[in-house]
This record gives structure tokens, sequence and C-alpha cells, in this order.
């Protein structure tokens, strides 16, 4: 028989009992959403890019670049943005690449960025097909400028330098000088420690915070894929002009639709619809009266006008 | 109302833009959960009702455990529940009956799972809905007073402590069992009562003494995961130039860093919280603990019977319980003041009614149909005119100065200057996207009151410098959710839109035509694309007034003639004001203005 004491025990313990095992019940509740949580996330971890990573990466040659289209086939989806294009830029040369809006420009750089691969030929760097290149090591040779400009809610000096406390405030503003903006820094008030946030720069500011970007990683190849089309045309001369400078030493393409962008190109790549129209060096292009290349030049020059 | 809401007689005398922002009225935090409750009263009444009685259902198992205990010593004469004794009812029955008051307890948790869980959910729904609509009522340039990640930390995490009012019901269910639980342990012996109910003084005191600390903590976690937040949505929006940069290891170290922030401020937070939970809790235990000993030493006494003691120890262990739950209420009673604090900032300066006004909120069925839009006669434009507009920005000094100009209905206006010259902050300033400190808008002659609401399809309609598209097929990106009066019409306007706006070739190049889905906000479109697909969201809302902001800067020359000739063609029943610097539109334009450090100076015609 039970005494008393031993009832009162037993009736305590069961009373005691219920809140561990309410505590096991949200445990297993949570545990269920983990396990969810977990397979979505193994999804994520599962999705392998389509641009496969080489085996045994080879190195690119140092020092600018030379680009090469060979045979250059590429579609987003069915309906191929180039056809067959071809062309060889030598290293340290500036290629102005020309065309109407949707004619496949961008497609180019986003290729040379390796953010795609072509559908048929290959895209080479200083000789090396990009499929054979480590990611990692071809970004950090190429400076891509686009229309879209990201900026983060940070300091302009994180901002330019994208977090990078190794590069020295005083390149930095050298940096800034060079480009010609040494006179919009200083109406900014805290100079390179001014809090950015969103929306604060004007549309032209943020495409100039983009430019100084691409050259603090010093890169070897440099895409301007319409860099400062929203800048007014005084202060896109005085950056022009600047630009130039800053590409001495450096393969380049200019992706633009003004005159004035590309007066200082070597050579002009003229683009309709995915295939190339006319290539070669400006001053020969220019000099040909039938070149489509020159029927712009002079209509743009009559018109103090832009290309296209 | 007229179509002509917004808009006044110009008074002789001055006219302000914007007046003093009214004086914040201090509203407590009870007042908000009042109004929160009250929103849908049957559900929440049902809900609080379950919870009531399942926080003073604990009364009657004490009941029965003291019935029990002396009917195994075998009394019969018992003050509380005498008849059960004395009936001689067997123990069997006494334990069915213990069994069967748990399951009714749990029966309360079920049932508020249908009255509660929906209530909840319209709950969030409204205090969501009343925040959107204040932020969409605000000049759209200036409608976050904080950053994207702050406000979608509130949306998401200060929501989820505000509709968590509910506890109100538990806190009225803790009072019952309090009241009769004193009364009864009163009856029984009233000295060892009152040891009881020590503990729950000290919770409330030392509550009050960490109040400060625990409000301050709260706003510190808050903010730290806000910072995560933003920054993860900046990250997400940036992956290209992150690439392009190479600084994936820079910013996922920065991530790292404010996750670590966010670590120690959360810690911090939840610290404290467990802290006075475990505090609470063992007071309350160490208070029982000390009740049990004095009542044990009058048991042998002969004052108390083991009924009694039973009844006792049942009681403590669920005061020590809710003691724990009084201090969780406690803090989270400040908490949700952080959380309305934050909110109300999210406001900016609406009357803190504003947050938790009673609205519909369709959370099943259809959605309500969107408004149709209707031109009527009075929004016909026969002549614009800006006189003295300023808008000073404090911290640049950017802005425009004391800006006047006319547009007469069918005219092409380009406003031109260099980089930083206020050319945009005209625009947004004429459109009421920005706040301007000074001068005013009149349409057709009057004053608009609120731009803001005023310059809107089919009255106005914008394309900003950087149009923003949504991920969705073209055809939804450029509809937005249009709906014409007539809606035979749509197609015919389309056509119209994707014309003006030369989108025809383009749309040709794409099998699926507009209803191509144009990927993750227009990634699949080129730059150019993008401005003509925003002009042909602009048009097809056949505004009076266009105003465009740098259509052209991604365009070929070719397409852009063909833009802006095509514009002209529609200027019978449009009237355009355009930021441009390209010739091709300048030599279109009616007249031209230069804007200089925020002033502005008539070119053409001179």
């Amino acid at each position: 028989m039970l005494t008393l004491g031993e009832v009162y025990l037993v009736l305590a313990y069961a009373a005691m009992l219920a809140s561990p095992i309410e505590t096991i019940r949200t445990q297993l509740q949570q545990y269920q959403h983990a396990d969810a949580a977990i397979a979505r996330i193994r999804e994520l971890l599962g999705a392998r890019s389509t641009l496969a990573e080489p085996p045994e990466p080879v190195a690119l040659p140092a020092g600018p670049l030379s680009v090469e289209f060979r045979s250059v086939t590429f579609a987003y989806e069915a309906e191929p943005v180039l056809h067959d294009l071809s062309f060889v830029l030598a290293p340290g040369r500036t290629l102005g690449l020309l065309g109407h809006t949707g004619s496949g420009k961008s497609t180019c750089a986003r290729l040379l960025f390796r953010l795609y691969d072509p559908t048929a030929g290959a895209v080479c760097l200083g000789g090396v097909d990009l499929r054979h290149v480590d990611p990692q090591a071809l970004r950090g040779r190429i400076g891509l400028v686009t229309q879209d400009v990201q900026l983060f809610d940070a300091t302009l000096g994180d901002n330019v330098t994208l977090f990078d406390p190794a590069v020295s405030d005083a390149r930095l503003l050298a940096l800034l000088e060079t480009l010609g903006l040494g006179p919009w820094l200083d109406r900014l008030p805290g100079g390179l420690d001014v809090q950015i946030s969103p929306g604060q720069l004007s549309a032209g500011e943020a495409q100039l915070v983009a430019l100084a970007r691409v050259f603090v990683k010093d890169p070897d190849l440099v895409i301007l894929d319409e860099a400062s089309s929203r800048l007014d045309p005084e202060t896109q001369a005085l950056l022009e002009r600047a630009l130039y400078r800053l590409l001495a030493g450096r393969t380049a393409i200019v992706i633009a639709h003004r005159l004035s962008t590309l007066e200082r190109a070597d050579d002009v790549l003229l683009l309709r619809q995915g295939r190339a129209v006319e290539y070669g060096p400006l001053a020969a292009l220019a000099a040909d009266p039938r070149s489509h290349v020159a029927r712009l030049w002079r209509a743009g020059a009559a018109r103090q006008e832009l290309l296209a | 109302m007229t179509g002509m809401n917004g808009v006044s007689q110009v008074g002789g005398v001055g006219h302000p833009a914007s007046g003093p922002a009214a004086l914040q009225e201090e509203r407590p935090v009870w007042w908000f959960m009042g109004r929160i409750l009250t929103y849908h009263p049957l559900p929440q009444l049902a809900s609080g009702l379950c919870w009531i009685l399942f926080h003073s259902w604990p009364l009657f198992p004490g009941l029965v455990a003291k019935a029990f205990f002396d009917a195994l010593e075998g009394r019969t004469s018992d003050r509380l529940l005498g008849p059960l004794g004395a009936t001689g009812v067997d123990l069997a029955a006494i334990v069915a009956l213990v069994v069967a008051l748990a399951l009714v307890r749990a029966g309360f948790v079920y049932a508020d799972v249908f009255a509660g869980t929906t209530a909840g959910f319209r709950l969030r729904g409204l205090l969501q809905r009343n925040l959107l609509a204040r932020i969409f009522d605000r000049p759209g340039a200036a409608a976050l007073p904080v950053t994207p990640g702050e406000a979608i930390s509130t949306f998401r995490d200060d929501v989820e402590t505000m509709w968590g009012a509910g506890w109100a019901c538990d806190v009225v269910g803790f009072a019952i069992f309090a009241g009769g639980g004193v009364a009864i342990l009163l009856w029984v012996d009233p000295r060892v009562t009152l040891l009881v109910f020590l503990p729950i003084v000290a919770v409330i005191v030392l509550g009050h003494v960490v109040r400060t600390r625990l409000v301050r903590l709260r706003e510190e976690s808050r903010a730290a995961t806000a910072r995560v937040t933003g920054s993860l949505g900046e990250l997400f929006g940036a992956v290209q130039a992150i690439q392009v940069a190479g600084a994936e290891d820079r910013v996922v170290a920065r991530l790292r860093r404010l996750g670590d922030e966010r670590r120690d401020a959360m810690l911090r937070d939840r610290l404290l919280g467990l802290a006075l939970d475990a505090t609470f809790g063992n007071t309350a235990g160490l208070g029982a603990g000390l009740t049990l000993l004095v009542a044990a030493r009058q048991i042998r006494s002969g004052e108390f019977t083991v009924g009694e003691f039973a009844l006792f120890a049942t009681y403590l262990m669920q005061v020590a319980e809710m003691t724990g739950f009084l201090s969780w209420i406690v803090a989270t009673y400040q908490q949700m003041g952080v959380a309305f604090r934050r909110a109300l900032r999210l406001l900016q300066g609406a009357p803190p009614e504003t947050l938790v006004a009673h609205h519909p909120v369709p959370l099943a069925g259809p959605l309500p149909p969107v408004p149709s839009l209707v031109k009527r006669p009075a929004d016909r434009l026969e002549r614009l005119e800006v006189r003295g507009l300023t808008l000073r920005f404090p911290q640049s000094g950017g802005g425009i100065q004391d800006v006047s100009l006319v547009l007469e209905r069918g005219s092409l206006t380009v406003v031109t200057g260099r980089i930083g010259a206020g050319k945009s902050t005209l625009l947004r300033a004429l459109l009421g996207l920005l706040e301007p400190q000074a001068g005013h808008v009149l349409w057709n002659g009057l004053a608009v009151e609120r731009p803001d609401h005023f310059f809107v399809p089919p009255r106005a309609a914008y394309v900003p410098q950087a149009p923003a598209l949504l991920s969705g097929t073209l055809r939804e990106n450029v509809l937005l959710g249009l709906t014409p009066e007539d809606p035979g019409e749509l197609d015919a306007r389309l056509e119209r839109a994707v014309r003006s706006a030369v989108l025809e070739r383009d749309l040709a190049g794409f099998p699926l035509g507009l209803d191509m889905p144009i990927g993750t906000r227009g990634v699949r479109l080129s730059g150019g694309q993008v401005q003509r697909v925003a002009a042909a969201r602009a048009l097809v809302r056949e505004p009076e007034l266009l105003v465009v902001d740098d259509l052209s800067s991604a365009l070929d020359v070719e397409t852009e003639r063909r833009l802006w000739q095509r514009l002209a063609q529609r200027r019978g029943d449009l009237t355009i004001l355009a930021v441009s610097h390209r010739p091709a539109v300048l030599q279109l334009a009616d007249q031209v203005f230069m804007l200089t450090a925020g002033r502005a100076s008539r070119r053409r015609p001179a």
C-alpha cells in the first residue's frame, strides 16, 4: 500500500512532468521548421553554375590583355543575340563599340566578364579561352562599369573601394582628383567619410562613383558600358579627358553613343543586330568616305551630335 | 468630390507649401493595445475567453486535489467540498475528474487556434496595411525616413511584437486565478497565504527597476537587426557590382561584422529577459518552499489537513509559473513600447491613431477591384505654372532656388544644366515627390495643395532617370494594374503607348511579345529598353502632363530621334516637361531653361 506521502509524491511529480513535455513538443515543432529550412538551403547549395570551372586553370599573361572573339554566337534563349562575331583587339588599344540599342553591345561585355559562355565559338583574353581561366582571377583583371549603378548605405570611401581598408585615403583622393572629381568632392561635407544613403546622389554622381570604383583595382582590361550616359556634356567632356589618361597602358572597350567619347578610340566595331558591320582602326574608317563610320562621323559632326 | 480635389483658388495672401508637423501626442502602450483588441472584437473576445479560462482553470484541480487527500485521509467533513467528501466518492472518480479538468484546459488552447489565429493574422495585416498606406501617402522621394533595412525590420519584427497584444487576456486570466486563489487560501489559512504572494510583489518591483535597461537593450538589438537586414538587401541587389569589383570577401566580411554586432546585441537583450525569468521563477519557487515549510509545521500541530496542504502545494506551483509569466509580461510591455515608437517613426508625423486605425483587411476571397482611371473634363491641362519653387538640401547645400516657369498646353519644355544643378530635384519638387520649402504650382490657375496626390495619372505621369521595373511580364510592367474606364479600349491604348515609346521593333523580336517575362527587375532588357518600357508605362495612362527625366540617356541617336518625334506628334493633347542634355531634344523644344546651382534662367526663346 502507498503511504499518503507517496501518493502526494506521485501527484506532484505528475504535475511537474507537464512542463518538460510541453518543452519537448515545442522543440519538436522547431525541429520540423529547421528540417524544412535545411532542405531549402541544400537546394540552394545544390544549384550548380552552368559555367564550368576549369579543372586546370591557365594563367592569363601579365600586362594589358588582347581581346579576341572567335566566331562567337550567343543566345540568351532561342533567338541568337550575336551571330558569328569575330574580331581581335591588340593589347593596350581602345575599341569603340557602336550599335543601336539591343544590337548586342552589352552582351559582348557580359561574355568578356564570363557572366555567360558563348553558345558557339570562343572568347579569348591574352590568347586564352575564358573557359580555361579561373573565374576569380579573370574578374580580378577586368574592370566593368555598367549604366546600372548600385550604391551601398555606407561612406563614400567605402562605396568607391567596396569596403577595402587596404586602399589608402591618399590614393583614393589622388584617383578622384585624376578623374576630375576634386571640385565635386570638395562640395561634399565630410569628403570621403560622408555617409551616402541610397537616393542621396544624383544618377550622374552615382555614375562617377562607379567609374572611380573600377580604377581602384587597377584592371588590365576596362569595359565601359554606357558609363557616362547620365552626365551633362561638360562634365562628360572633363571626365573623358581624364578617362583616356587612366586608360593608358590598359586595353579598353568603350560602349557609347556619343561621338566625343569615341574620338580617342583606336579601333571601331559597328554592330547591327548581333553582326559586325564594320571593324578597323578609327582613322582608316573615318578616312574611307564609303564607310558607315565615316558617314556617321560626318552626320555627327554636322549636327554636333551623337553616333549610332 | 470633384476631380479637382487637392486644388483650391489662390488667395491673395502667401501660400505656405507645407505647415509645421503637427505636435505629436504621446499615447501609452495600453491605448494602442485597446485599439488593436477592438479591431475584430468578436474573435478577439472568444480568443480572450479561452485564455482567461485557461489561466484561471488551475483553481479547480487544486480543490479536487484537496478533496482527494481528504478522502484518502478518511476525512468527510470538509469545509469546502463537503458534499463531495460526504458522499464518499471513490478515488477513481476523483482521478477521472483530474484528468477531465486537464483535458478541458487543453481544449481551451485548441479552441483558440480557431478564434485567435485568424484574429492575429488580421491584426498583423492591419498594422502592416496602415504602415504601408502611410508610406505611400508620403512624397515619393522622401517616403522612408529610415533605411530600407530599418523599415523591413519594423514591418516584420516590430509588427510581430505589436500584434501579440492578446496577452492582455492572459493578464485577466491570471488576475482571476490570483483573486480566486487568494480568496480560497485566505479562507483556509490567512497567515500562510500572505507568504505566497510576497514573490509577486518582488517581481513587480524588480521589473520596474530594470525597465530602462530593458528598453535600451531592445532598441539596440532591433537596430542591429535592421542593419543586417539592410545589408543583406543591398547585397542581393548588387551581386553584379560586387562580382565586378571582386569584393565578395570584403562584403561578406562586412556582413559578418554586422552579424556579430547583432548577435552581441541580441544576446544582451535575451540574457536580460532570461535572467529576469530565472530570477522571478526561482524567487517564486523559494517563496513556495518557505510557505510549505511553515504549512508542514502546522500539519503537525493539527491546524492543517493534508488536503489543505495539497491545495497550497498545487496553487503554489501555479503561482510560481505565473510569476514567471508576469515577469514576461512586464518585459513585453516595455518591448511593445519600443515597437510602437519604431513604427511611429515610420509614420513620420502622422497622428499615432493612424497606426491602429481600423480598416478592412481582406484575408480571404477575391481582392477588391482596382479603381479604374477616369479622366474628367476638369483634369484637362491648359496651363501649368511654377512660382518661386525653392527646395534646399541642408546637408549638401544643393537643391533649387526660386524657380518659376510656365508650361502652355501642348508645349515641350526642356530643363538642362550640369550635374548636381538641381534638375531632378526641380521635377520631384514640382510633382510633390519632395516637399519644397517655398513656392507653389498652379494647374489652370488654381494652386495645387497636395501635389503628391494631384500629379498622378490621368493628370500627370513621370518617367524617372533610373526607372524601376518589377519582375514579371512586359505587359504587367507597362499596365501596373491599370484598368481603363472602358476595358475594350485597353489593347488600343497599349498599342499607342508601345508605338509612342518606339518599342514596336523590340516587341517584334520577342517571341512572346508583351507577355515576355523580363527577369528580375528587368534584367533581360537592355538599358534603352528599360527606359522605353518606363515611357510606355507613363504613356499608356494617357496623361495631360508628361514629366521625363533624361529619358534617352541609353538610346542611340536613331531611336532617340524617333522617340522624340513621336512624342512631339502627341503634343496636341500632351504637355511635356523634360530634363535632357541631348541636342535632338533641345532642337524640338518650345522653351529651354538652364539650371545653374539651383537657379533657372530661360535660354530659348530668350
